[in-house]
């Protein structure tokens, strides 16, 4: 591996580049619209509610929560440390934090699973209460397109390692990336903690 | 075919990266369901005339309502309920959207703005796979022992929950179906989007792009911001029907507490409002273009008619309240929704006015794609004025819910929008096949669809006003209903004669476009920019990128000498 | 601008007498036999001759159009492109009187009908209120029995598919489903309301004439909806009267009786009647 790899980024077409953001820009807005109306729906059903079963997540898996909320932040992090790397065209430590990343991405995903799993045995369900289904179809939906951003993961470091043009694929996929950290954000200040 | 990359028989046809490949996918999966909706709509007529009896031989009544529980071949009120959900489904979108905006946004935005491909070849293929995937799960739920879907094509909770009764998961592959549809919607807009967006040729500013472009470009931005807002019911809806939440279902059946049915409704209609625009915008911008072309003179106040469309899409969005005025809003909330609604007319009769003006005063030719564009005129014009007995909330509540609601859309979705469709169908077939249409047929097919439609939705409104309420098997149950099923039978009638045209339709299109008469490159003399490349396009459309001086409506301009006609890439030597 | 005020100074007292646009629907509407029913009527009617008008105008101008304009050997178009100052102000204001001789006439005509009658409830002793609860495939109808008050013991066994009222008494009328969304439609009264499960919904009439009357559902509620049939009965005053006192009172509520209250779900089937309208 040398770094020429990395080293013809700067020639790729500032136009072309310009164009993949709208289309994300597109993207991100569609997502937004469709996050927007999941947890206006959200607000919708605690509102109308009599008794919303806030707090009863037990505090061990409030906990795992907090984790995780911390670990994609974290992975944020990590991931702008991708783009600063590709764009000081350092192979190494670019491999390095799209490996780091991608375990994160991991790591929180098996997190969730273990949450769902404490959850669920001791009574919180998606069918115990509304409040129950609500936190499980965001989550999970979250964690649905976690999926899809790790995958794009993969599809960088393969890009990266067999062509060119890597600063703008790596912003397109850290806009998708960041965007999925602060819908977790939201989800978990108005789902989990409120 | 098309020259690429690889030429492979896989990368060439079935998965190319081709916009004018995937266009024609779109369009042949497109006039398939049209037919298909239009065949369950056939039933449904039989079934409201021939009320229980069995169907006949013609209708395939043998080979679809064999295992029928109330008799083979026949249709009971559980398989009616299933057909009209599953004609309006497919209509909305499986048929008019893949063929104006799949088929049509793919084929004409990148030639028509000047440039060789969609921004995202890629996405533009998966978007079509999504689209095809979603078919398979939608014709999968025929294949399920309790049958499709039964709630309506608006699948209101909690009928369409587990609670409701509808038997068997035809309801949850519908969902899960309709969510996929979405999903290629949205990859297509934002294609669509980004591509006019960024890659308009020089000289092609926004207000010298057709009218066509600007329909497809406000309809994607429409998709963009509202599909995902049906996503997020059809999340809801789906977790309801198969992860046992109770989100939207209340009331005595509900055993979880705090569900609420009226949110699904709200959801439902923030989008189900923009989409009938989004299914409508398309076939005003090609009507408007066509009566160009075949008027032999600009557009009329084709500015004006631009910004009326973006205001028609702004103004959208804010009025779906006008689905629900009888379920017990607040007051102030529905007339605010009222006075919205209403507000929508200013825009759409002045852009009606410039159509009129650009028939005034030009050179009217009766070409097929005319005789449609006109016709949209007509149906439109209709559609629209009924609008308002809905639009007002104490018509309204006599109207809701009627066949008066349902000749109302028929008359803007049905005939407008696929008047639409045939016109652009018609039009650029020697553009996308490089061969004619039979003129003769297309002309029978005109009037043998314009007449009975009328016939068909005209009376419907009638029915409506006279009290006849929807989705109703066997109307006889009704004495307030009896003086109106007389009307049934000449409406069938007609139906059937509607259905056979589509037939004749189908045949020319098919043959054409294997024994066509081969078409020049300009059998219109028309003077947007996809007239400017001959058939077979090549794959990058353009061998030199066109530089563009003039509108899109250049006709009879008396500083072109010797004909009526100048192309946008063409300067006028004045 | 008040609306209401201003088109309530068009009085309307008899049916039909805003026919302008008669004979376009050449089927008629079920006879009206309700106080405010006209109104409806009259809106429609007036729609349908604004709307004949325009419409006719376009028609005869397409017409005079395809005859005048069509592309023959010396005929040429006229290259307007309609974007001059003037073609704009025409159009506009041409759109403009479209919006004030329909939209504006008949938002002022809804809004002035739903604030004299639609939406103004009656209160007081004489007026008669019924809970309605419809459910797969059938109308249940409460009434509140002697006491007056809802939810009690002397309240009437509710009857199905039957409805009683008196002539010339405003009726109000409280809806909740058991199960799936319906939808009450009376036609010979022009009235309609949604029966949302987890809302009351209110709507109130007044019958003119006596007599039988359908009552259809007019929202999709499963295989049988285009059967959910009531009848609504106008009786004169002793004849309801009469038809009250033959119905059995429904005793005390049982302990397993449908809902829970802690979770906001009435504990007969019945509610305690909202007084806040």
């Amino acid at each position: 591996m040398t770094n020429k790899l990395l080293a013809d980024s700067h020639l790729h077409n500032k136009e072309t580049q310009f164009t993949s953001v709208i289309g994300m820009i597109i993207l991100i807005s569609s997502l937004t619209m469709l996050f927007v109306a999941l947890i206006a729906s959200y607000g919708v059903l605690r509102v109308r509610s009599v008794n919303w079963h806030s707090h009863s997540m037990s505090y061990y898996s409030l906990s795992i929560a907090c984790f995780n909320t911390m670990l994609i932040l974290f992975s944020s992090y990590s991931y702008s440390t991708i783009v600063k790397h590709v764009k000081a065209l350092n192979l190494t430590k670019t491999l390095y934090w799209i490996n780091s990343t991608i375990g994160i991405g991991i790591l929180f995903l098996f997190l969730q699973s273990t949450l769902w799993y404490l959850l669920t045995n001791s009574g919180y369900s998606i069918s115990s209460h509304q409040a129950g289904s609500v936190f499980y179809m965001l989550s999970g939906l979250h964690g649905l397109h976690i999926i899809i951003g790790i995958i794009s993961l993969f599809w960088l470091r393969g890009k990266i390692l067999t062509s060119d043009n890597h600063v703008n694929r790596a912003q397109l996929v850290g806009i998708f990336w960041h965007f999925l950290t602060f819908i977790w954000i939201v989800i978990f200040f108005s789902v989990i903690i409120y | 075919m098309h020259r690429q990359n690889k030429q492979t028989f896989w990368s060439k046809s079935i998965f190319s990266l081709d916009h004018k490949v995937i266009a024609k996918q779109f369009l042949f999966l497109g006039i398939f369901f049209l037919l298909f909706g239009g065949y369950l709509a056939m039933l449904m007529r039989w079934s409201l005339t021939h009320t229980m009896e069995q169907l006949p031989w013609w209708l395939l009544g043998d080979l679809l309502y064999q295992e029928s529980p109330v008799g083979s071949g026949i249709i009971g009120p559980d398989a009616y309920n299933q057909l009209f959900t599953m004609h309006g489904t497919i209509m909305i979108f499986w048929a008019i959207t893949p063929i104006l905006i799949g088929a049509f946004g793919n084929f004409l935005i990148p030639l028509q703005i000047g440039t060789g491909d969609m921004a995202f070849p890629k996405l533009n293929m998966i978007s079509f796979w999504t689209m095809f995937l979603a078919s398979i799960v939608l014709l999968a739920s025929y294949l399920l022992p309790q049958g499709t879907a039964a709630g309506g094509w608006t699948a209101y909770p909690p009928l369409s929950t587990p609670v409701g009764g509808i038997p068997g998961s035809g309801q949850a592959y519908w969902t899960l179906a309709l969510t996929l549809a979405g999903t290629s919607t949205l990859m297509g807009a934002i294609n669509y989007i980004t591509t006019i967006v960024r890659f308009r040729a020089p000289g092609m500013s926004y207000f010298r792009m057709p009218l066509t472009t600007w329909g497809l470009f406000l309809t994607s931005i429409l998709n963009a911001l509202f599909v995902p807002i049906i996503a997020a019911g059809l999340i809801i809806l789906l977790l309801d029907q198969v992860a046992g939440t109770q989100f939207l279902v209340a009331g005595q059946k509900a055993t979880i507490p705090g569900g609420d049915p009226l949110l699904y409704q709200h959801v439902f209609w923030i989008f189900g409002h923009p989409e009938v625009y989004i299914l409508i915008l398309p076939a005003w911008g090609v009507v408007s273009d066509l009566l160009s072309v075949f008027s032999r003179k600009p557009a009329y106040g084709y500015k004006m008619t631009a910004i009326c469309m973006c205001t028609v899409t702004a103004l959208s969005g804010l009025v779906w309240g006008h689905h629900m005025y009888t379920t017990g809003m607040s007051p102030l909330l529905g007339k605010a929704f009222m006075f919205l609604t209403l507000l929508i007319s200013i825009p759409s009769s002045i852009f009606f006015l410039n159509w009129l003006g650009t028939l005034w005063k030009g050179a009217l030719k009766f070409e097929v794609p005319m005789l449609f564009a006109m016709s949209v005129m007509w149906v439109f014009g209709l559609g629209g004025l009924t609008g308002l007995y809905n639009a007002t909330i104490t018509s309204d509540i006599y109207l809701h819910d009627t066949y008066f609601v349902v000749g109302h859309f028929h008359y803007t979705m049905a005939a407008s929008v696929m008047f639409g469709a045939f016109a652009a169908i018609y039009f650029w077939f020697p553009k996308i096949f490089g061969r004619e249409m039979n003129k003769k047929m297309g002309v029978v097919h005109f009037w043998t669809s314009f007449i009975p439609l009328n016939l068909v939705f005209f009376n419907m409104m009638v029915m409506g006003y006279a009290g006849h309420h929807r989705r109703i098997f066997d109307p006889s149950e009704f004495e307030f209903l009896k003086p109106i099923l007389g009307l049934n039978e000449f409406m069938t009638l007609a139906a059937f004669v509607l259905g056979i045209a589509q037939v004749l339709f189908t045949i020319n299109f098919f043959y054409s476009i294997f024994r066509g008469k081969i078409a020049t490159k300009n059998p219109w003399n028309a003077a947007t920019l996809e007239w400017t490349v001959s058939e077979p396009i090549p794959h990058g459309n353009f061998a030199i990128i066109p530089e563009v001086f003039n509108g899109p409506h250049e006709y009879s301009n008396p500083n072109v000498k010797g004909r009526d006609w100048i192309s946008q890439s063409e300067k006028i030597n004045s | 601008m008040n609306f209401s005020e201003v088109y309530s100074r068009i009085k309307i007292k008899s049916k039909n007498q805003l026919k302008l646009g008669g004979g376009i629907w050449f089927l008629d509407p079920p006879k009206d036999v309700s106080l405010d029913g006209y109104r409806i009527d009259d809106v429609i009617h007036y729609t349908d001759g604004i709307i004949l008008f325009y419409f006719g105008i376009v028609v005869l101008l397409m017409t005079y159009f395809v005859i005048k304009y069509r592309a023959r050997p010396g005929h040429s178009a006229e290259y307007d492109k309609g974007d001059r100052k003037k073609n704009v102000i025409i159009t506009i204001c041409m759109g403009m009187m479209v919006f004030l001789t329909i939209d504006v006439v008949i938002e002022g005509m809804a809004f002035r009908d739903l604030k004299q009658a639609f939406w103004k409830f009656p209160k007081g002793e004489n007026v008669v209120k019924v809970e309605v609860m419809p459910q797969q495939f059938a109308w249940n109808f409460r009434y509140a029995g002697l006491d007056g008050e809802f939810a009690t013991a002397d309240d009437l066994i509710p009857t199905q598919n039957q409805m009683h009222i008196p002539v010339n008494t405003p009726v109000v009328i409280q809806i909740a489903p058991y199960d799936v969304i319906h939808s009450f439609f009376i036609p010979n009264f022009r009235v309609k309301v949604d029966a949302t499960p987890g809302m009351v919904n209110t709507l109130w009439f007044q019958a003119t004439e006596t007599g039988e009357f359908e009552i259809a559902c007019a929202e999709l509620c499963g295989n049988s909806h285009y059967r959910m049939k009531g009848v609504l009965t106008v009786d004169s005053h002793e004849d309801y009267q009469k038809w009250l006192s033959s119905q059995d009172e429904e005793g005390e509520p049982e302990e397993d009786d449908w809902g829970d209250e802690d979770e906001g779900v009435p504990t007969f089937w019945g509610w305690s009647w909202k007084e806040a309208i």
